[in-house]
Formats: C-alpha cells, structure tokens, sequence
C-alpha cells in the first residue's frame, strides 16, 4: 500500500499564498506611508536650519517665526505629503501673501533657498524611508 | 543653450505683446511681463561628461493689479496664462503644476502668476 501523498503545487497554495503576500503589501504599504512620514521630518529640519534669518532687525521689524513655521501635511495617498511654510505677510494693498513665495520667487525682495534644500536632501530623504521600511517590515 | 530656447518658446508665443526677460525686467512700464530664471540645470553624467541635462525653469508671468478688476481683464490674463502654458508643452517642456497664483511678490502692485516649467535634453 503506497503512502497518502498530499499535492504541494501553485493551484492547491494559490489562496493561501495569495492571503500572505495580500497581508505583505499592506505592511509594505504601511511602512512606506511611515517612511515618506520620516522623509518629510527630514526635509522640515533642513528647511528650518536653510531658512534666511535677521540677526540684528531694524526698530519696528516685526518677528514672524519664519522658520519655525515649515509644517507637513498629509493628503488621501497616504504615500504623499506636502511641506509648506505657514507665514503670511501682507503687501501694501493688504492682500496676503505667503512668505514662502517672496522669498522663493520675488525677483527684487527674493532669498531662494527651498527647491535648493528640497533637492539637496533627497539622498537623505531616501536613506530615512529605507531606514523606517527596514525597522518596520 | 536652454537661455535662447525659452526665450524663443515665449517671444515666439508673446512678442511684442508681453516681453519676455531673464533674472529683471528693464525699460519701460508695462501691463503684462514675464520674468524667467533657470533655478537648475542638472547634469546626468556618463562617462564623466554631462549626456543629459534636466533644467527646471520659473516663469513668471506679471500682470498690472488693475487688470483683474474687470472681466475682461480677468479674462485677458486667464488666456495669456494659456497661451504661456501651451506655448511651453508644445516646445518640449512639461508644466506639471500648471499656473498658480502667487500673489504680488515683489509689492510693486502687479499680480504674479507662477509657471514652473520642465525640459530634458541631451547635451
């Protein structure tokens, strides 16, 4: 009498594999959306010690805690946030104006320094989302 | 060179109606300008010698406040913003955020509206 074989093949484990790399890629998904999370930390640090700052302000210069204000936020996809500085200045109309966008962009009034720092800590950007996958995964 | 190339892209969609210029405008007033800088041009190297170059170019299109108080105004600078933006796709560059606002950055009484535009090329 032949011993019982049970079949170990791709259509008797297709379920039960499929469940298990279904539960993988929700983790992967999981430490990604963390990493991206770390990522944005990173950029938040290096734009806070990049941005221009007054050391001697003239009387009457108002304090606007520019660089404390870079925030990160979240969207939908969980694997994309945005960094954005919240410092509103006014110009002499009243209208308000991200301070951000004088800096980045006046061709009279302008320090640019964001896409510079965004682009100088990509490698350090990908190094804390690897990092973060690593410890999660 | 990528100077002469968007120069061209937008003399040819703009001139003489809007002037285009590079880092300052000069000369005499105008309603509507343009004011363009390569913020980089980056290199991609093989064999030690730039094959590819990928420049990263913001233009800003300047537009007097008092256009935008009339619809005719608003819509005069709405289809410039347009014609500005087809002009750049349709000579190679991508223009992934199309035009945002960025308000009156240089406090001069001029609405600014920002095109940041992309274009690789082998060098």
């Amino acid at each position: 009498m032949g011993a019982i074989e049970i079949k170990v093949n791709t259509a008797s484990l297709q379920s039960a594999v499929e469940d298990i790399l279904r539960d993988y890629g929700d983790v992967v998904y999981e430490a990604t959306a963390e990493g991206i999370k770390a990522a944005e930390k990173v950029l938040i640090k290096n734009l806070k010690a990049a941005s221009p700052s007054i050391k001697n302000p003239p009387k009457g210069y108002v304090k606007k805690n520019f660089a404390k204000n870079w925030k990160g936020k979240t969207s939908r996809d969980k694997l994309r946030r945005y960094v954005g500085n919240t410092t509103i200045v006014t110009d002499k109309k009243g209208n308000e104006i991200p301070l951000s966008n004088i800096l980045e962009y006046s061709t009279t009034r302008g320090k640019p320094f964001i896409k510079k720092t965004h682009e100088a800590s990509i490698d350090e950007m990908a190094r804390a989302v690897v990092e973060t996958i690593k410890k999660e995964v | 060179m990528i100077y002469s190339d968007i120069q061209t892209v937008l003399d040819n969609a703009l001139y003489p109606d809007v002037l285009s210029y590079w880092l300052r405008k000069t000369g005499a007033d105008a309603d509507e300008y343009i004011v363009y800088t390569i913020d980089s041009d980056e290199a991609t190297n093989a064999d030690d010698r730039p094959l590819i170059r990928n420049t990263n170019i913001a233009v800003r299109y300047y537009f007097k406040d008092s256009l935008i108080g009339t619809s005719a105004g608003r819509t005069k600078v709405q289809n410039r913003a347009g014609t500005i933006v087809s002009a750049l796709e349709n000579n190679g560059y991508s223009v992934p955020f199309g035009a945002q606002n960025v308000g009156d950055i240089d406090d001069i009484g001029y609405g600014v509206l920002l095109i940041e535009c992309y274009k690789g090329r082998v060098v």
